[in-house]
């Protein structure tokens, strides 16, 4: 009998698929839960501080970069002091 | 006050409202029956959700400011809220499918709650695009703000989704407190007071960082006239 391309797909991924159940059934639900819920957390720390670091970062490049230009115009429109 | 201490006195504000919070939701709050240890995401995610709408009201409000005025700081005000809204979406987006998994035994169900909820966070996620990838022009700026008065009303129909359209998204009932335990009841309002409380900080601080931004623009433009190189 000769085999559709989809059956040769169905074949070779059949081993994945059980693997994968195997592992989804060693994870017990509780175990599941637990881990969802610090993953949760981690991720929502995580990206508070992200968008913290990310703002100061950006915030003391301006500062900066405003301190200097504002020394440059001083000088521009003040050229003989 | 002095300006130096001011910054460490909020920080340290925080920092303990944080962590009082992580005590009530992890030591004070008893454990829901049905879904287990997992429902403690609630308090964080059903609260970031409120303030992601939030900041996106406050989006809609800077834009018909900046529509109606065309001064930058409604621009700045706008463009902070709803970077602030888009950060607590995500947090709702990506802890939601971690709650829904072990409880549903899916990570995603393209139900009404959920499906109006991503669009709204996609048009802001546009709205947000435009305004930093857009380049610098009033135009792009006056297309960013109707974007986001157009979008705006979108809170709406994810507020109602359940309620109109049914979906497996479980809902407060606010009157009642459904599924509540009074205990669990003042965790929620203690997780709110301080996920709002974040929200307005790092709003503050996204609206100044932005003021900042276009004060280094029009420098540099100033800059420029006088004939200055960069």
């Amino acid at each position: 009998m000769k085999s559709s391309p989809k059956t040769f797909l169905a074949a070779l991924l059949l081993p994945a698929l059980a693997l994968a159940e195997d592992d989804s059934a060693a994870v017990s639900l509780t175990d599941m839960r637990h881990q969802h819920l610090w993953i949760a957390y981690a991720i929502i720390w995580g990206l508070v501080f992200v968008f913290v670091a990310r703002t100061a970062m950006r915030q003391a490049q301006t500062q900066r970069e405003l301190d200097q230009l504002a020394s440059r115009l001083d000088a521009l429109e003040k050229p003989h002091g | 006050m002095n300006h130096a201490l001011r910054p460490m006195l909020l920080s340290a504000t925080l920092a303990l409202l944080v962590g009082v919070a992580h005590y009530l939701v992890f030591a004070y709050a008893p454990v829901e029956v049905t879904m287990g240890v997992v429902q403690k995401i609630f308090y964080f995610h059903v609260s970031s959700a409120y303030v992601c709408y939030l900041g996106f009201l406050l989006c809609f409000i800077g834009s018909l400011g900046y529509l109606f005025t065309r001064k930058g700081r409604w621009d700045a005000f706008a463009l902070a809220a709803a970077e602030t809204g888009l950060l607590f979406g995500l947090i709702v987006l990506t802890t939601g499918p971690l709650w829904a998994r072990p409880v549903w035994g899916l990570w995603w169900v393209w139900e009404p709650r959920l499906t109006s909820l991503a669009l709204l966070f996609l048009m802001f996620g546009a709205y947000f695009v435009l305004q930093n990838f857009g380049g610098a022009g009033e135009g792009i700026r006056r297309m960013a703000a109707a974007l986001a008065v157009f979008a705006t009303p979108n809170i709406y129909f994810v507020h109602v989704a359940v309620e109109r359209w049914g979906g497996i998204h479980p809902q407060i009932k606010e009157k009642t407190g459904g599924g509540l335990t009074p205990e669990m009841r003042s965790v929620f309002f203690f997780a709110i007071a301080t996920v709002l409380t974040l929200f307005i900080v790092l709003l503050v601080q996204r609206y100044r960082m932005h003021l900042h931004l276009r004060l280094l623009s029009a420098s540099r433009r100033r800059f420029s006239r006088l004939g200055g190189e960069s």
